[in-house]
């Protein structure tokens, strides 16, 4: 085993095997400190993928069909050969910096949740769920197995059911029990309906070409149309209740609204991002005749999803719900990106994904912080946090302009390079589709600058009067980084898109033919 | 046609009426009684047909031992012996389903063989069906008899509910104790 | 026997687990009369069932066996699916054994008696795996359910239980008559009752064009999907298994479930037309899992939702099957026979694993009760609560139950291989509507507890271990599915 396929390892054992030893731990403060730890090492591992990886890009040949796909590492054994599934992992510039993403938020979920666990449960179980949670996105963004990415992508949906359940909402009264309950069945019901077509295309394509490693199977060259087109249908759905795609949104909503603040972060952060990489990786690069055939619809619908998702952002009377409806909005500019099937719109597909990650998993630690201390989240009372939070405000208010897409920002650059993508597609279609996203831009502008009207300025509501200047050092070590990332990523872009654009071209090269 | 075809149409109605007779009479030991008929045309027609052992077993077994203790119980449970009229239902959805599942295989079967003629063959007498059942079915034979054991020691358990009870306040001081 | 042409050789190496069942049963009556202690009665019914499933192992781990042959044609062949079904039916009566701890512990119950009969039962299903005839494949499951009838029954004094037996027993009755009628039917078209015989003779077009055969083949196929409670044959499941002792109705969700998907598995494989069973079957799965998993939502109490639930599940087992008739591929065909096998066996491991849970959860004696019960029952007993809890998630087919989930694929991909993707997707909308309840009754053992007064039992020490043996061996196949897919596909 060499280095990288044991960091490869790593990456997945460390939050498992914290996972056991934070459920095996028997003081609570001490397993919190463990699965911080075990996040931490996780987050070492991750990141250090990115070394090495130039000796396998150094013999890079875009003409190379065979090449569409160059992990820098990977990791390929038998596991089930019955059902055709290896343990087959690898990264590549394409998911590793959504693997890092996952790897800072789930650290700073669990550096979180030491200071403070949402009432409800013990702190150690939602430590120890949250662990798993990680296993399970990082599996889904390393797998290069069809099966094995399945597997992973249903690992996710227990755990978070459970945290959503188990720590969300406000209160213990029964009727917020009951709305929790049926947030997180919702969550659940519509996952899995994603995960079952997930699986139904899967075995769609496996039948066809007889194997399910996805380096062989980028670029669809084996498959017949047919099975592609229905292929690609089965697992562009899956992929949209996944990101998710107007009109199979609504669980979105709820999920977050419900969730406790840490559950909103990953929800929001990565989890969505796994519809999003699986489109790209899975759906796109293994039917890309099927991807061309669908192309216009994935775009009108991605921009109904921006239009819609604003227009009820602009409406919305919930902090924490207004959020999640951004977040629709958000993915809808991700969506367009990929619909696009040029370079540029991957690319901006890529970075729309982690500058939403960054910037919503910061905008939902805000809006938790703000609940928490006044309980509740509705806008009309929480007028004037400038007056007696100046700190907290000014946060919220940079999370809001960065998530609005102000250049200079990380969230200019996913927003913008869609719009732009869309434009250079040409026709009558997608033109009217890079006008009407544009649009779309300026509603989010509207309703977040709304946002920060009602929230920040005016006279301190009753709930808001009663709050302190002061930042907990948590908050501030927690928050931080998602700061700093969104400034960085925003200034450089190249951190993300240096690594993810030789294997984009790639794709792009074998998927245009 | 010849006699044996008469014969066996003559059994065939006899048995058909007989059965129809038991599901439609209101009194109960009439009911056992019509089964005796129509059991007994069956063997006759086994009979016909040259399966002799199959007749004697089927007389024997079905008419003398089944029917009688079928007879028995009626009595000895006190069952009404006149018309017992809440006996029925509506007899409607019965006579349809049998009457359409009878003439369905009727007609199937017309339908397969027509006015094929089938050898009768040798008679069926107990030496060629102990050859049958002792050559090519033993083992179906053998393992008849862990059901007939099963069924016997099922029929005591659950006519006699003092079996297991009684006994088992001793098993369960035993029980605890252990 | 004078002429020494009709003495034949018997194998009593391929019978030695028949033999040591139906030993089994002897020596558990005779034990039960001479000692007299319903310890040594139980144990040796366990050592029995043990000596079964080794047995069965052994000998299925050797070459295929065959006895009892008239011609090429034999009515025992004993091949690796035999001795794998014989060895989980032994293993599942030990797991029953188990549960039945508390029941036979609290009294009115005839250890002996109830010992003997599962061991009868048990009997039969290890000669329903080696089957090669009809009329003892036919035999071997009336052995395996005639003792339930009364096994059904055993809940003295119990209304329900008694109404359960009749039901089952009528059902069941009706149900033989028909498979013995096709069966019948199938002689007079065919002359055999051999499996494989009739396999070659009923590939003559000719036969298969005559209606009789399509009906002789349709209630033989509908006579064993009584046993199997596939819908529109499913009415007596529920009532039964709510009426059953709670073992009882592990041991008929279970082995007697495996046995009919078994036999019904041999005369589709082996004997009758792909293309008369296949649209008839797919039809049946499509219509078992979506009606049982649509009245499943609506259950209550905790067993009718565990019966209901394993209608759908028969619907998944018998899913792979309904691909037959759309492909005339061998190898597919082959793929789809293990499929079902594979998901049968991955159930049963689950359902036994539920009902271990749900039996250590109750009152010693107790029959399944309603689901609010089982509320926060999780918090009580953490462990008994997370192996029901990982059950129930396995049996939704959802990670950490990785063996339903596995279970799942496995069909799914049986049936896109054989090109019956509409199913698959019956499938797959299914897996959803089954999430829904099997998520409630998890979530409810981690709900806050209602009644805080409740009892805190330990459960019984052998229901404890059933449970957790079962938990681990899901887990291991969990994670070493392929085992499971090599057993089957042998």
């Amino acid at each position: 085993m060499n280095v990288g396929e044991f960091l490869l390892v790593s990456v997945l054992a460390v939050p498992a095997l914290g996972a056991l030893a934070v459920a095996a731990t028997p003081r609570d403060r001490a397993a919190r400190i463990v699965g911080t730890v075990a996040a931490a090492l996780t987050l070492v591992a991750a990141a250090s993928l990115v070394a090495g990886r130039n000796a396998a890009w150094s013999t890079y040949a875009p003409q190379d069909a065979a090449g569409a796909v160059r992990p820098w590492h990977s990791i390929d054994l038998p596991w089930v050969p019955g059902l055709e599934l290896r343990f087959h992992l690898g990264v590549d510039g394409i998911s590793w910096p959504l693997v890092v993403l996952t790897a800072l938020l789930t650290l700073l979920c669990c550096g979180y949740s030491l200071w403070r666990v949402p009432g409800g449960g013990d702190g150690r179980a939602l430590v120890a769920l949250l662990l798993v949670v990680e296993v399970g996105i990082l599996g889904t963004f390393l797998a290069f197995d069809l099966v094995l990415f399945f597997l992973f992508f249903e690992v996710v949906l227990l755990p978070m059911y459970a945290i959503i359940v188990g720590w969300g909402g406000d209160g213990t009264d029964p009727a917020a029990l009951d709305a929790r309950r049926r947030a997180g069945r919702k969550f659940a019901l519509y996952t899995l309906f994603g995960s079952v077509l997930l699986l139904v295309g899967v075995y769609v394509v496996v039948a066809a070409a007889g194997t399910a490693d996805i380096v062989a199977l980028t670029g669809g060259t084996e498959l017949s149309r047919t099975t592609q087109l229905a292929a690609f249908t089965l697992l562009a759905l899956a992929f949209a209740v996944k990101s998710p795609l107007w009109p199979l949104h609504s669980w979105l909503p709820d999920a977050h609204t419900q969730a406790p603040t840490v559950g909103s972060v990953l929800l929001a952060g990565v989890l969505l991002k796994m519809g999003t990489y699986g489109l790209i990786r899975v759906a796109v690069g293994v039917a890309p005749e099927g991807a061309r055939w669908a192309a216009p619809v994935l775009g009108v619908l991605a921009v109904a999803a921006i239009l819609i998702g604003s227009l009820v952002c602009l409406a919305q009377s919930e902090l924490k719900r207004l959020i999640a409806y951004s977040s629709v909005g958000h993915m809808g500019f991700v969506l367009l990106g990929v619909a696009t099937l040029t370079a540029t719109g991957i690319q901006a597909a890529l970075i729309g994904n982690v500058a939403h990650g960054i910037i919503t998993g910061l905008l939902f630690f805000l809006a938790g912080a703000i609940k928490d201390r006044t309980h509740t989240g509705a806008l009309s009372e929480l007028s004037g946090l400038r007056e007696t939070a100046p700190r907290l405000s000014g946060l919220l208010a940079f999370a809001a302009v960065a998530s609005l897409g102000l250049p200079g920002l990380a969230g200019f650059w996913g927003e913008a390079f869609a719009v732009v993508a869309a434009v250079e597609s040409g026709g009558a279609l997608w033109t009217t589709l890079a006008v009407l996203a544009a649009i779309g831009g300026a509603l989010t502008a509207a309703y977040l600058l709304r946002l920060l009207r009602r929230v920040t300025h005016g006279e301190p509501s009753p709930a808001v009067a009663a709050l302190g200047p002061k930042l907990a050092g948590a908050e501030l070590v927690a928050w931080a980084p998602l700061v700093l990332l969104a400034l960085a990523v925003g200034l450089a872009p190249t951190l993300v898109l240096g690594v993810a654009e030789a294997p984009v071209e790639a794709l792009v090269g074998v998927v245009a033919r | 046609m010849t006699g044996v075809d008469a014969l066996l149409l003559a059994l065939g109605a006899v048995a058909v009426g007989s059965a129809a007779l038991v599901v439609a009479t209101r009194h109960l030991v009439r009911a056992g009684l019509y089964l005796v008929v129509c059991l007994g045309a069956v063997a006759g027609m086994y009979l016909v047909l040259a399966a002799e052992l199959v007749a004697w077993v089927q007389v024997l077994i079905y008419v003398g031992a089944v029917v009688v203790l079928l007879l028995f119980a009626v009595m000895l449970t006190r069952a009404p012996i006149g018309a017992s009229d809440d006996l029925d239902r509506s007899g409607w959805p019965a006579a349809l389903i049998g009457g359409g599942v009878g003439l369905g295989l009727a007609a199937l079967l017309v339908d397969a063989y027509r006015w094929t003629t089938v050898e009768l063959p040798e008679a069926g007498t107990a030496e060629r069906l102990g050859e049958q059942v002792f050559s090519s079915w033993v083992l179906p034979f053998e393992v008849l008899s862990v059901l007939l054991l099963s069924a016997l020691v099922g029929a005591i358990v659950l006519s006699r509910p003092d079996i297991g009870a009684s006994r088992d306040d001793a098993a369960d001081d035993r029980g605890r104790s252990r | 026997m004078s002429e020494p042409s009709l003495v034949q050789a018997v194998d009593h190496v391929a019978l030695l687990p028949a033999y040591l069942a139906a030993g089994t049963a002897v020596l558990v009556l005779l034990v039960d009369l001479l000692a007299a202690r319903p310890p040594a009665t139980v144990a040796t019914a366990v050592t029995g069932a043990v000596a079964t499933a080794v047995g069965a192992a052994a000998v299925g781990s050797g070459a295929e066996r065959r006895t009892f042959c008239v011609g090429a044609d034999c009515s025992y062949v004993f091949g690796g699916r035999a001795a794998l079904v014989a060895a989980l039916v032994a293993l599942l009566v030990l797991g029953v054994l188990a549960l039945s701890g508390p029941l036979l512990r609290a009294g009115n119950t005839p250890v002996g008696e109830y010992c003997f009969l599962l061991a009868c039962s048990m009997t039969g299903g290890v000669v329903l795996g080696a089957a090669g005839d009809l009329i003892t494949l036919i035999v071997a499951v009336e052995v395996l359910t005639l003792p339930l009838y009364v096994l059904v029954g055993l809940r003295r004094g119990s209304l329900a239980s008694a109404e359960a037996a009749v039901t089952f027993f009528v059902v069941s009755v009706v149900a033989t008559t028909l498979t013995l009628l096709g069966a019948a039917l199938l002689y007079a078209v065919t002359g055999g009752l051999h499996l494989e015989r009739l396999g070659t003779l009923l590939a003559d077009e000719a036969l298969l064009d005559l209606p009789l055969t399509t009906v002789a083949v349709t209630l033989v196929v509908a006579g064993l999907a009584f046993k199997v409670a596939a819908v529109p044959f499913h009415a007596w499941a529920p009532a039964t298994y709510d009426g059953a002792p709670l073992p009882v109705a592990a041991y008929l969700s279970t082995a007697s479930k495996l046995g009919g998907v078994v036999a019904l598995l041999a005369v589709v494989r082996q004997a009758l037309p792909p293309e008369v069973t296949g649209p008839v079957l797919a039809l049946v799965a499509a219509l078992t899992m979506t009606v049982g998993n649509l009245v499943a939502l609506r259950q209550r109490r905790t067993v009718r939702l565990l019966a209901w639930s394993s209608v759908a599940q028969a619907g998944y087992i018998l899913a792979p099957l309904g691909a037959l008739a759309l492909t005339t591929d061998a190898e597919a065909r082959t793929a789809a026979y293990a499929a079902a096998l594979a998901y049968a066996v991955f159930f049963v491991l689950l359902e036994l694993a539920a009902f271990a849970g749900v039996v250590a959860l109750r009152p010693a004696g107790a029959d399944g009760g309603r689901l609010d019960d089982l509320r926060g029952a999780a918090r009580r007993h953490p462990w008994v609560g997370a192996g029901l809890a990982f059950a129930l998630i396995g049996l939704a087919g959802l990670p950490p139950g990785l063996a339903g989930l596995f279970a799942k694929v496995t069909v799914v991909r049986s049936l896109l291989g054989g090109d019956a993707g509409w199913l698959a997707l019956v499938v797959a909308v299914n897996a959803v509507i089954g999430l829904a309840y099997y998520l409630r009754a998890a979530a409810l053992l981690y709900a806050p507890p209602g009644d805080l007064t409740a009892r805190v039992a330990r459960p019984a020490r052998a229901v404890a271990a059933a449970l957790a043996v079962a938990t681990v061996v899901a887990l291991v196949v969990g994670f070493a599915p392929q085992v499971v897919l090599d057993l089957a596909g042998s």
